[in-house]
């Protein structure tokens, strides 16, 4: 163990357990042989049995959780983590590991305060802050998402969708939304400020003027009652957390939305300050993506895998990003390379998959997303792919589960124009005729085609 | 059954060897002395029109015999005026022997504002052809009188402010007289100034259609005193709204109706269907040709309405942008369509290409018709975005004759063409010779004359036809040949037609090749009136001028 032979050191160690029975310290050891040689499967019962026998031991519950979540069974491995930290708290790789599982499960709540710890005591470490700033984005994601669920029209979240707009440079459709708010809530805080902004953006600085003006005159908030947003312009971004945490109002999650989103940004600007690394590319690469800019975010994708050149996940990313370049050769090398280095995992399947298919290439592609649907049959992305492939080499009839199984995930009504095609294909006309008026009601539903209507509502003075 | 009456204007030398060669192209515009380049006025603005002009003619102005040139052009932004000779329209005769000279002033046609597209068509029945010219907030009909051409657009009650990006002539109501379908891109003015692209590294582009609402088109009937009357409610046409691009007639449900179907930008296309009352049925969805197969909206841009596979039965091709692949529909009968695309083997070749005009003619004169597209981006940045190119070279595509295309764009030579923002195409054979040419215009680039030099092709046999009860073009006419000295075909169909090509027209005798027969054993002309006419042993190799029998 000691040399690094791990795999060597399993068949001493499962001598060492016949020859001792019932004592945790070979059964650690063994556990920690076939984990540390990457047979995690087997580490788990090993370990397991070593933690039974003693129960305070740290290394045993560290391990077990590593197994278990090396084997994607995060749920499992939360308590034994969470028990390996609570007996050695100064224990960094234990937390971390314990943050990771969190984050997995989507419990960032929880991760973040193990986190938060983290990144005090290594504040050095890339990957920290890269995880800290994730999280605290993913929190402002499910504030957003509880007040959207609860309070659609209300002025909080329209401001809210207001401000994303504007950051999405649709200043049109921004200011519809805070025009909306301001009808219901002519006295709400911010609202002027962001139609102020709209005005700047497109060229008013005359009317933005008014709508400053309009903010300032606002009577001030109340800090005795309006707690979290006097917090939050204070800049406590942390306090607005943990107390809005404990809250179900709308007002409290849109200004945990806020803070968190604040707290994510100095997150990652702690990351990009540090000397450049693989999360720092890897941010920066998202970053590029989400504007559009493909190519150079493949540039910043390749930086984070010459860092890290084990991870397939970056490989992953990056054959997205060529693949939203239209780079479509080079996003067939990258992931034909992935499953050459013997990472085959569903989503590699697909997105392999999905190339071909992009390039009119649909024969080679079916058996790819044939495995990627049964390695993951909830990969409701790789079933639309599947089904158009179908579709393409003549075969309607198999086709058409698989674009009923996606449809959840239509985006445009593709599949379902895809599905009436294949229904009407197999002779199945009042099925076909059905879903093309789908289609249709979906189409004018989502506004597919067309974002004139936000142009026709001009950008209008105060 | 009528016998036809008029035959053998032109008797031309045939090539003597069977077809089995390879379609060869050459760019002869420079020798030629066709010199335009197509004025769009880019600006850093990056307004829409600026990339969407570019479409051409191809007409017998002066009635001469020989096919001419004619191509609408920019104007300058801010003010859309042509406010220098650089901006004017251009008109080139053809004097024979392959070349070309400017008779832009001579016949009237520098035109105004920001043209665009042009339709040709003897619109007033009186043996000229005359000109519809398409531009931003102008359209323009130019009435022909023996070469010289008289602006008649108010007269005629055809004035428009709307964004006109192509028509398309056809007889509609069946009355004798050519109705005129107009194509309206969507609305725009000079104010208009989103930005569009990445401001943060400074690279505007063109916005993308979602930005700009959706348009009904125009359809002005031909009342058949010089006057139109705008239809487009009451035919059922303005019921529905696109961003339209390009247009093209058949009579895809061979009821005796002419019919059309028109791309939209980003939006599923339309094929109306004539009721035969005056009105149209929009069915494109229903019958299968609004979207390619993968249901997604594409830049869909010009469209060819033609039976590529020689069942009788017009297909549809349609170009698109890199991505989107250039959808192939095959028509199947009983109103529906098929998207063939992957089938015919163009599926893989194209999915990388951008493409504006396209025509199904038969290159090779082998009995089935090939497909050129003159290939561009319509984002002049989009290698900023995307792993695409802005200027593309041409490309042609071989029909095998076995519901299948072979890429025949390096053997030809197009391949190696220049790489330019390619727009608007004619197809029409311009120096005589029996074998297609193809003129291509290019956004402030050079206008390429792609003279076919393929040798050992089939022969050939063409159709001037002039209608007497139906317009006298004879357009919605359905040409079929029959023949039995050629195994790799048997039977063909062809319908004339105007409208080919992205903003452009093409007003020339119906073209088929047949292969190795130098006789066609039966030719059947169903003309819009109904009457049928059949020649029978017709000799290959010659232009014959058929007129209707009364």
């Amino acid at each position: 163990m000691a040399a690094g032979r791990y795999a060597e050191a399993v068949p001493v160690y499962r001598d060492l357990v016949k020859a001792v029975p019932g004592n945790a310290g070979p059964l650690l050891n063994l556990g920690m042989a076939l984990h540390l040689s990457g047979q995690d499967g087997e580490a788990v019962a090993p370990l397991e049995a070593a933690l039974k026998l003693d129960p305070d031991s740290a290394p045993a519950a560290l391990f077990l959780g590593t197994a278990r979540l090396s084997l994607g069974r995060a749920a499992a491995a939360v308590a034994p983590l969470q028990k390996a930290v609570r007996l050695q708290p100064e224990n960094s790789e234990a937390r971390a590991m314990l943050a990771n599982a969190l984050v997995a499960l989507d419990r960032h709540a929880e991760a973040e305060p193990h986190l938060r710890r983290l990144s005090r005591a290594n504040p050095g470490d890339p990957a920290v802050w890269f995880a800290l700033g994730k999280t605290y984005e993913a929190l402002a994601g499910q504030a957003f998402g509880r007040l959207l669920e609860r309070e659609p029209e209300s002025p909080l979240t329209l401001a809210l969708v207001a401000e994303a707009r504007l950051d999405q440079d649709q200043a049109t459709a921004a200011f519809q939304l805070y025009r909306r708010a301001l009808e219901r809530a002519p006295a709400q805080r911010g609202l002027h400020a962001g139609v102020a902004e709209v005005y700047r953006r497109t060229g008013h600085p005359d009317w933005a003027a008014v709508e400053e003006e309009k903010e300032k005159r606002l009577p001030k908030a109340d800090c005795a009652r309006d707690t979290l947003e006097c917090a939050f312009g204070a800049g406590k971004h942390r306090e607005v957390l943990a107390a809005a945490t404990k809250l179900e109002t709308p007002a409290a999650s849109y200004w945990m939305a806020r803070s968190c989103n604040a707290l994510a940004v100095e997150a990652f600007a702690r990351l990009t300050a540090l000397p450049p690394s693989a999360p720092s590319h890897e941010w920066t690469a998202a970053m590029q993506r989400n504007e559009g800019r493909y190519a150079e975010s493949a540039g910043e994708w390749r930086k984070a895998i010459a860092l890290a050149p084990g991870e397939p996940r970056l490989k992953l990313e990056l054959a997205v990003t060529l693949r939203l370049n239209q780079d479509l050769v080079g996003a067939q090398q990258v992931l034909e390379g992935v499953r050459r280095d013997g990472f085959d995992s569903p989503e590699a399947s697909y997105l392999l998959g999905d190339v071909l298919l992009a390039r009119q290439q649909p024969e080679p592609a079916i058996p790819l997303l044939e495995t990627a649907v049964r390695l993951e049959p909830k990969l409701a992305e790789a079933h639309g792919a599947l089904g158009r492939a179908y579709a393409l080499v003549g075969r309607p009839a198999d086709a058409i589960p698989h674009l009923e199984q996606a449809l959840a995930t239509d985006p445009d009504g593709s599949l379902r124009y895809q599905l009436a095609r294949s229904y009407q294909a197999t002779g199945r006309a009042d099925d076909a005729r059905r879903a093309l008026a789908d289609y249709e009601a979906f189409r004018k539903a989502v506004g597919v085609g067309s974002e004139a209507q936000g142009q026709g509502v001009e950008i209008t003075p105060p | 059954m009528t016998r036809s009456l008029t035959l053998a204007v032109s008797l031309l030398l045939a090539p003597a060897s069977a077809p089995s060669g390879q379609i060869r192209f050459e760019d002869v515009a420079r020798e030629a002395g066709i010199d335009f380049a197509y004025q769009n006025a880019p600006t850093p603005r990056k307004h829409l029109i600026e990339t969407m002009p570019g479409g051409m003619a191809v007409f017998d102005f002066d009635g001469d015999g020989r096919l001419d040139l004619f191509f609408p052009n920019g104007a300058a932004i801010p003010g859309l005026v042509k406010d220098s000779p650089r901006y004017w329209n251009r008109l080139f005769r053809n004097e024979g022997g392959m070349r070309f000279s400017d008779q832009t002033e001579a016949a009237g046609l520098r035109g105004e504002g920001y043209a665009s597209s042009a339709a040709v068509a003897d619109y007033d029945n009186d043996g000229d052809a005359d000109l519809f010219v398409g531009g931003v907030h102008r359209q323009t009909l130019y009435r022909n009188s023996g070469g010289r051409f008289e602006d008649v657009t108010a007269k005629a009650g055809l004035a428009s402010d709307q964004w006109v990006v192509g028509g398309g002539w056809f007889d509609y109501d069946d009355d004798g007289w050519l109705d005129l379908l107009v194509v309206n891109y969507t609305v725009w003015d000079e104010g208009y100034d989103r930005y569009c692209g990445d401001q943060a590294r400074g690279v505007r582009v063109y916005c993308h259609p979602k930005w700009f609402p959706a348009i009904p088109l125009s359809l002005h009937r031909n009342r058949g005193d010089g006057t139109f009357e705008d239809v487009s409610v009451k035919s059922g046409v303005a019921g529905h709204k696109g961003r339209g691009m390009g247009l093209a007639f058949a009579d895809y449900d061979r009821d005796g109706l002419l019919d059309f179907y028109v791309t939209n930008d980003k939006l599923p296309s339309f094929l109306f269907r004539n009721r035969g009352d005056g009105t149209f049925e929009e069915t494109a969805l229903l019958a299968g040709v609004a979207l390619p197969e993968h249901g997604q909206d594409i830049s869909a841009m010009a469209v060819d309405f033609r039976d590529y596979d020689n069942d009788g039965l017009p297909d549809v091709h349609v170009t698109a942008l890199a991505g989107e692949s250039f959808p192939l529909y095959r028509n199947q009968g009983k109103g529906l369509f098929q998207d063939v695309t992957y089938r015919t083997g163009l599926g893989p070749v194209v999915a990388g290409r951008s493409g504006w005009s396209n025509g199904l003619f038969d290159f090779d004169n082998d009995g089935w018709k090939d497909l050129f597209t003159a290939n561009s981006h319509v984002n002049d940045s989009i290698d900023q975005f995307e792993a695409f190119a802005y200027r593309l070279p041409n490309s042609v595509f071989r029909n095998r004759g076995d519901g299948t295309f072979a890429d025949a764009s390096a053997e030809s030579g197009l391949a190696a063409g220049p790489a330019r923002a390619h727009r608007g195409a004619g197809f029409a054979d311009l120096d005589e010779d029996g074998r297609l040419d193809v003129v291509v215009t290019a956004l402030e680039g050079p206008t390429e004359v792609w003279r076919n030099r393929s040798e050992g092709v089939g022969h050939w046999l063409r159709f001037r036809l002039v209608g007497t009860k139906s317009n006298r073009d004879g357009i919605g006419a359905v040409v079929k040949l029959a023949a039995a000295s050629d195994p790799r075909w048997r039977e063909q169909w062809n319908q004339v037609t105007t409208a080919v090509g992205y903003g452009s027209s093409t007003h020339a005798p119906l073209h088929f090749g047949t292969g190795k027969a130098t006789t066609i054993d039966r030719v059947e002309i169903r003309w819009p009136s109904g009457t049928l006419q059949v020649l029978e042993s017709v000799a290959a190799d010659q232009t014959l001028t058929v007129k209707e029998t009364p």
